[in-house]
């Protein structure tokens, strides 16, 4: 580094390159004073710069300038600097703006009036050049790094806006869903909501042949960017493993193996896979630490959760899954969710638990349609459109009563899966096809 | 979650969720300090457990692999039972009535 | 004037050397050699508000001589600025203040290549 040169810019300053094209707006009804003002800083590199001979040009030159940086002197003859300072603070776009005032006042009464007014800072008189050129740096530097955190924060949020988007394209269309549906004979509704902008849950529907199809929820530890850059790796991932579409077992071994290489320690996901065979009247599935799901029985009148355990994906490699079948007539449907569900809890009431969740779904009218089910269970367990959610939440309801006795409504959001229960509201609406 | 160190082990209670990751950071290192080559985790008292807190015991009990030492958990109960039966933590652990 | 304001020097040294250390020679010269027709502009308000019998006008436009002058370091003619501005009791008092200004000012001006080490143009 070269010694220091009383005439070379003012050293320290990292984003020195900008600070020196701001924009410096001098305020002055001195002529000789404006001149010296500007002599200073055109010595140090600052050459952007306007000049106001009053508080109203100061006024005007704020708007049509519009500067990095306000000098502006205490005194002038039409608007008095602190009623400047009131009027440029009292816009939107000046709110942080720096105005340095420069004033031979050193009551400590006008002191507190000038920072109330809006004064960032303050310069004596009379003018001592490295005050204000340090200053002047100090300031900009302070505003731009103010500038770049808020730019940053809108970029973050717009990335963000678009990752959920990229997220809820995972998702099953509901297009995609009736599409399913329709071949199978029966009906689906789904709700997936997350706890913040992107989430870590993922579920998906894989059509098998012969009106067969799979069905996959998953529920990556934590919530957030982690979480969800996990959901579009396993997106790929499930979708990589075709051939293992009709064996649940032998799935879950397989994304296990591949995740315990991708997943740092500590992280895991719950998966829950189910084959729903209308056909031959059975699901047949693999769990790997997915809370369990539950079917309704309406001849029966019952509700209960098959119980099935796993370990979760990622965390050791070689695990074998166990491949679960159970009758799924035609009067039954299924209530597969995530652990945002049973768990959901807004710090006072308690959560509603998988027997709470059962005993609802037992209490529930056996008419109603999915959608109103899901509307149902959500209710009950505190989830509403207001609420903050603690963490993902996924629930999905299949059901086989499409030939159904009672004639039903199908309610159904135009948007895709994503949060259409709870907050779309209906727009469409389709007879039950056996009505 | 709230817990109490006692001779050689330590005793947690409430509920065990991802809000509790520098809380049982910490204890999982101060456990680690301390020399026995076996340390228990009584679960008795603790209500709930969520997925953040299952994670946070595989790492406990990676950190205490790599040390050389033993975790044991003792007496889940409750919906703690049930998650360590549904994820089969029980063979991931040496889990004790 | 005061008796104390005797003892002020003409020029502030120490303010002069200020200048320097920021600002090109040629520039600063060139703002010196403004110092007159600037002041002056000043000192005629003050006369111009004194004739009109304004005594507020009177402190602003001293409160302006005061500033350029101070930043330029001409300090006997700042202070003496400071005293209308501050240490009026009225505005019979501005004549005499006037007839010292005009002195000092003079006396400023007539030191100002010294102080510049050169003549101004």
């Amino acid at each position: 580094m070269s010694p220091a040169n009383p005439n070379a810019p003012a050293e320290g300053a990292a984003s020195g390159r900008s600070s020196r094209d701001a924009r410096i707006l001098i305020a002055d009804d001195e002529p000789l004073t404006r001149k010296l003002l500007a002599a200073i800083l055109q010595a140090q590199h600052f050459s952007n710069l306007r000049f106001a001979e009053n508080g109203q040009e100061t006024l005007d030159l704020m708007q049509s300038f519009q500067p990095d940086l306000l000098l502006l002197d205490m005194q002038m003859p039409d608007i008095g600097g602190l009623d400047v300072c009131r009027a440029v603070r009292l816009r939107d776009e000046f709110i942080d703006i720096p105005i340095l005032v420069q004033t031979a006042t050193v009551n400590r009464r006008e002191m507190g009036d000038l920072f109330r007014a809006g004064a960032s800072d303050y310069l004596s008189k009379p003018i001592n050049p490295a005050e204000l050129v340090a200053r002047v740096v100090v300031h900009l530097e302070r505003h731009n790094m103010l500038r770049e955190l808020r730019n940053y924060r809108e970029r973050i949020s717009s990335e963000l806006e678009a990752a959920r988007q990229m997220q809820a394209d995972l998702l099953p269309t509901l297009a995609g869903q009736r599409a399913v549906a329709e071949t199978a004979g029966l009906r689906i509704a789904s709700y997936s909501r997350s706890s913040s902008e992107i989430g870590g849950d993922l579920w998906g529907l894989l059509p098998l042949d012969d009106g067969r199809f799979g069905v996959f929820l998953a529920d990556f530890t934590g919530h957030g960017v982690t979480a969800a850059l996990n959901t579009f790796r396993l997106h790929a991932l499930v979708h990589e493993y075709r051939s293992l579409h009709g064996d649940p077992a032998g799935l879950l071994s397989m994304l296990n193996d591949r995740l315990v290489r991708l997943l740092p320690p500590g992280q895991f996901a719950t998966f829950l896979y189910v084959i729903v065979d209308s056909k031959a009247g059975e699901v047949r599935f693999a769990t790997a630490g997915a809370p369990p799901p539950i079917m309704t029985s309406e001849s029966k009148d019952s509700a209960r959760s098959f119980e099935a355990s796993g370990v979760p994906l990622g965390i050791a490699r070689g695990m074998i899954y166990e491949e679960h079948i159970h009758p799924f007539a035609e009067d039954m449907r299924l209530l597969l969710f995530s652990d945002g569900l049973p768990e959901f809890t807004n710090g006072k009431d308690d959560r509603i638990g998988e027997a709470g969740l059962v005993t609802k779904l037992e209490s529930i009218p056996q008419a109603i349609a999915p959608r109103e089910l899901i509307d149902s269970i959500c209710l009950a367990a505190g989830i509403n459109d207001g609420v903050a959610m603690p963490d993902d939440t996924t629930i999905i309801c299949i059901d086989r009563r499409a030939h159904c006795s009672i004639p039903c409504i199908i309610k159904t959001g135009l948007n895709s899966g994503f949060d259409v229960a709870c907050r779309v509201p209906a727009q469409e609406e389709v007879r039950c096809r056996s009505a | 979650m709230e817990f109490r160190l006692d001779n050689g082990g330590v005793q947690i209670s409430g509920e065990f969720t991802f809000t509790d990751h520098a809380s049982f950071k910490t204890m999982i290192d101060s456990l680690l300090k301390d020399g026995s080559p076996s340390v228990t985790m009584d679960l008795g008292q603790l209500q709930f457990i969520d997925s953040a807190g299952l994670g946070m015991l595989l790492l406990a009990r990676d950190a205490f692999g790599k040390a050389d030492r033993k975790l044991v958990l003792r007496a889940p109960s409750g919906q703690v039972k049930r998650m360590f039966g549904l994820t089969k933590f029980d063979t991931l652990f040496s889990v004790e009535d | 004037m005061s008796e104390r304001l005797a003892d002020v020097p003409l020029f502030d040294d120490p303010q002069i050397a200020l200048l320097r250390e920021a600002l090109d020679e040629e520039d600063l010269a060139a703002m010196m050699a403004e110092l007159p027709s600037a002041s002056g502009a000043a000192i005629e308000a003050i006369g111009v508000a004194a004739r009109s019998g304004n005594l507020a006008d009177v402190q602003r436009a001293a409160h302006v001589l005061k500033g350029v002058a101070s930043s330029f370091g001409a300090a006997r003619l700042a202070g003496l600025a400071r005293e209308i501005e501050q240490e009026l009791r009225g505005i019979h008092e501005v004549p005499e203040s006037l007839a010292r200004l005009a002195e000092v000012a003079e006396q400023t001006w007539a030191h100002l290549p010294a102080v510049m080490g050169r003549a101004l143009a």
